[in-house]
């Protein structure tokens, strides 16, 4: 399945061939042609956040799953220069991913007062996906976005 | 004479109670020869005739409020037709040989042709005539606020035009039974609550106002010579004192200078001093302004008493068995209380010449530097007003006596902020706090150093007068030079943190405020964007288009959509300082490279 997504913080878009590990409720399939997430490069894989339907999933390296609050996890963290992300989802057909990286970009403040999610999309992920203020934001950016088209 | 219960309302006829109106309407019905039309007196007529109390309107009866603004005493009376009475009624009208009857009478239309049907205030008044003869006026509850707020109104107000009148008999029958009326409902008065849009109309058409008395008030444009104080001519007045030096005249003749290589030397304050400011001065000033503020207060319970007094008659005039001499009683308590009136208008007008006299302004604010004084701090002069200032000048005063150093204070330890009048009369004093304190005004100037003061003064000016205080400080505020822009941008990105505590205290959603600081922070954007240098201004459109996909920086949606921030983290980060300057520059070097270094070493950007 091909789901548009837009590149971190940048207004490219790239068109990512995923394939769901588990299949989806068919509720939520064709709502999938619009852009409809973020993706971003991490440490050489390339990590995606979008939503189907009002469903949170990721994407990673090509495989697509859905984000179960009780029995997915994201976590960040940081030593020194080295960041780790770790994406763990339990269930059968579970995915199991860490990665190390390093950032070399710096927050700059020059009309918004950036972070260093800003700058790191792991970082800028976990945030997301672990804040319920910020995934409702989420869930309600993609259905006006449904809504619109 | 037509009469219906509505009109006799309104007019100087008093109002029935049901009994008596019941009574009226048999004697009408037997003149006539009609008896055998006259329904049957209802059940709550009896009962109300027999039982101590009246009963209770009936639930079925629709009473609408009188305190509605738009509505009138007949809207307050309505009746609701049932479908069995219409369908009697048809029948009535079908079998009468004698009468004529509509055929059909409107859902929507409420009929009135129960003697049982009384407005409140009907039926408050034959409440209190039914306690007085029964001699238990001691246990009659007392007046509802709506009555009360009724009965103190000058006369209930006539029925609005698009109420209708219809005959529902022969036109030679003029019972209170024979009327009806449709009723539209009246709209609801336009609740004010918060909006956007017009938050920023208002914001605009007062910053056009602004704009439009540019050349009468503070700001860049500002020209001393146009404004000739009063106390020209005398030494070291009537001028606006340049921008190093300040001069303070502590009356009899002294002054203190304070030159441009002092402390104050980074604080381009001009001060207007005040001349002839002493002790006894400030004295005076405080006499009156107590003096002032008890006879405000003997004032209002004056005019309290007269309203007490007026209300009085016109109940009176309502209570059929009133006494001629207590009425008159009435009235010449009524002329007492206004010729007392009178003289305190007298004696205010009188106290006011003084004040003008005195030589102080209501725009002027003495208060101590730095938060010398706990009290200047607690009350936060500016907001508070002159007088607590005053206050804070004499208890200094006091404190000096007990330790001993003299008679009065030093003027180191004083400020004096003193605004325009004409520039800050419609702004008040929290105003020209806000204004003096944090920053600098060319003309007429203010300090209080410290910045966390003139927050606090700010905070109550925003709540003090209006929300525009806020954008006015910001248009007061850009500074000449370029150095000061980052810094100034910072600050005033800072405060829109208290604007946005502000829109929140007022009831509006996070959603709204979130919409607002961030279109306020673009608008500080596009203020300090275009005193920046139009080359280095370039490099930053261009930053911003390649980051933010705007050239102002980013928007609400871009933020909310791309960032997928929240409300919350907008509002926060909308009123969150950027980089300094230096800062500003190593990220521009970042971006663009050695191709901005002219510009960055032009403008001192570099470490």
């Amino acid at each position: 399945m091909n789901i548009v997504m837009r590149e971190l913080f940048t207004s490219k878009f790239l068109t990512v061939n995923a394939t769901f590990v588990r299949p989806l409720p068919s509720s939520y399939r064709g709502v999938l042609k619009e852009p409809c997430g973020t993706y971003g490069e991490i440490g050489g894989h390339g990590v995606g956040l979008f939503v189907a339907g009002v469903q949170p999933c990721l994407v990673i390296d090509g495989q697509a799953f859905d984000w179960d609050l009780h029995q997915s996890r994201v976590s960040w963290q940081q030593q020194g220069e080295k960041r780790t992300l770790e994406i763990i989802d339990i269930r059968p057909n579970g995915i199991e991913f860490r990665v190390n990286y390093i950032v070399t970009d710096v927050p700059v403040n020059i009309s918004w007062p950036e972070t260093e999610e800003d700058v790191d999309f792991g970082l800028w992920l976990s945030n997301v996906i672990n804040s319920p203020e910020r995934r409702q934001v989420l869930i309600n950016n993609n259905q006006s976005r449904i809504s619109k088209t | 004479m037509t009469t219906t219960r509505g009109q006799s309302n309104q007019a100087s006829a008093p109002p029935m109670s049901r009994v008596e109106w019941a009574i009226a309407r048999y004697n009408w019905y037997s003149a006539c020869g009609l008896l055998d039309d006259l329904p049957q007196q209802t059940t709550e007529v009896a009962n109300y005739q027999r039982s101590p109390d009246p009963p209770p309107p009936k639930p079925h009866l629709k009473w609408y409020p009188l305190s509605k603004p738009d509505d009138d005493i007949a809207a307050t009376y309505q009746q609701p037709v049932a479908a069995t009475q219409r369908h009697r009624y048809s029948q009535q009208a079908a079998n009468s040989h004698r009468r004529t009857f509509p055929t059909r009478v409107h859902t929507e239309k409420v009929l009135n042709d129960d003697s049982s049907t009384m407005s409140r205030v009907d039926w408050a008044i034959a409440r209190y005539n039914w306690y007085r003869a029964c001699g238990l006026l001691d246990d009659l509850a007392p007046p509802t606020a709506e009555t009360t707020r009724y009965q103190r109104s000058p006369e209930p107000p006539p029925p609005k035009p698009h109420l209708k009148w219809y005959p529902l008999s022969k036109s030679d029958d003029d019972t209170a039974t024979t009327y009806q009326r449709s009723v539209i409902e009246s709209p609801q008065p336009p609740q004010r609550r918060y909006c956007q849009r017009a938050e920023h109309a208002r914001a605009l058409a007062m910053l056009t106002r602004y704009q439009a008395a540019k050349g009468a008030g503070p700001g860049r444009n500002f020209d001393p010579a146009k404004h000739p104080r009063a106390d020209a001519g005398q030494p070291n007045g009537g001028q606006f004192i340049d921008s190093n030096t300040r001069v303070f005249r502590t009356g009899e003749g002294k002054h203190f200078v304070v030159s441009s290589d002092d402390k104050w030397r980074h604080k381009p304050t001009a001060g207007l001093h005040i001349p002839g400011l002493s002790h006894e001065h400030v004295e005076k000033f405080l006499d009156l302004v107590e003096q002032g503020s008890a006879l405000r207060e003997e004032m209002s319970e004056n005019d309290r008493k007269i309203a007490e007094v007026e209300d009085a008659i016109r109940r009176h005039g309502w209570n059929p068995f009133g006494s001629k001499a207590h009425l008159k009683k009435l009235k010449a308590q009524l002329a007492e209380l206004e010729r007392d009136g009178v003289a305190l208008q007298r004696e205010w007008a009188k106290l006011e010449a003084e004040y003008k006299q005195s030589g102080f302004h209501e725009h002027e604010v003495t208060g101590y530097r730095s938060g010398a004084n706990a009290e200047y701090q607690q009350d936060s002069t500016g907001g508070k007003g002159f007088k607590n200032a005053v206050r804070a000048y004499r208890k200094s005063q006091e404190e000096d006596l007990r330790g001993g150093q003299g008679v009065e204070p030093t003027y180191d330890e004083m400020a004096i902020i003193s605004a325009p009048a004409d520039a800050v009369a419609a702004y008040r004093l929290g105003a020209a706090v806000l204004r003096g304190g944090y920053h600098v005004a060319r003309q007429g100037g203010a300090y209080v150093l410290r910045k966390s003061l003139a927050r606090q003064a700010a905070r109550i000016a925003i709540g003090k007068t209006d929300d525009f205080v806020h954008l006015f400080w910001n248009k007061w505020r850009i500074p000449s030079k370029v150095a000061d822009l980052r810094a100034a941008y910072n600050e005033e990105v800072e405060g829109l943190a208290e604007y946005a505590k502000h829109l929140l205290g007022q009831g509006a959603s996070e959603h709204e405020v979130a919409l607002t600081m961030q279109e306020l922070r673009r608008g500080l954007g596009v203020k300090y964007k275009d005193a920046t240098p139009p080359d280095l201004r370039e490099y930053i459109y261009k930053f911003n288009e390649a980051r933010y996909e705007d050239k102002l920086g980013p928007t609400y949606k871009w933020l909310s959509e791309v960032k997928e921030l929240s409300d919350a983290q907008i509002i926060k980060g909308a009123s969150k300082s950027l980089g300094t300057k230096q800062e500003l520059g190593q990220a521009l070097l970042k971006h663009f490279g050695e191709e901005i270094m002219p510009i960055l070493k032009k403008y001192d950007m570099l470490n």
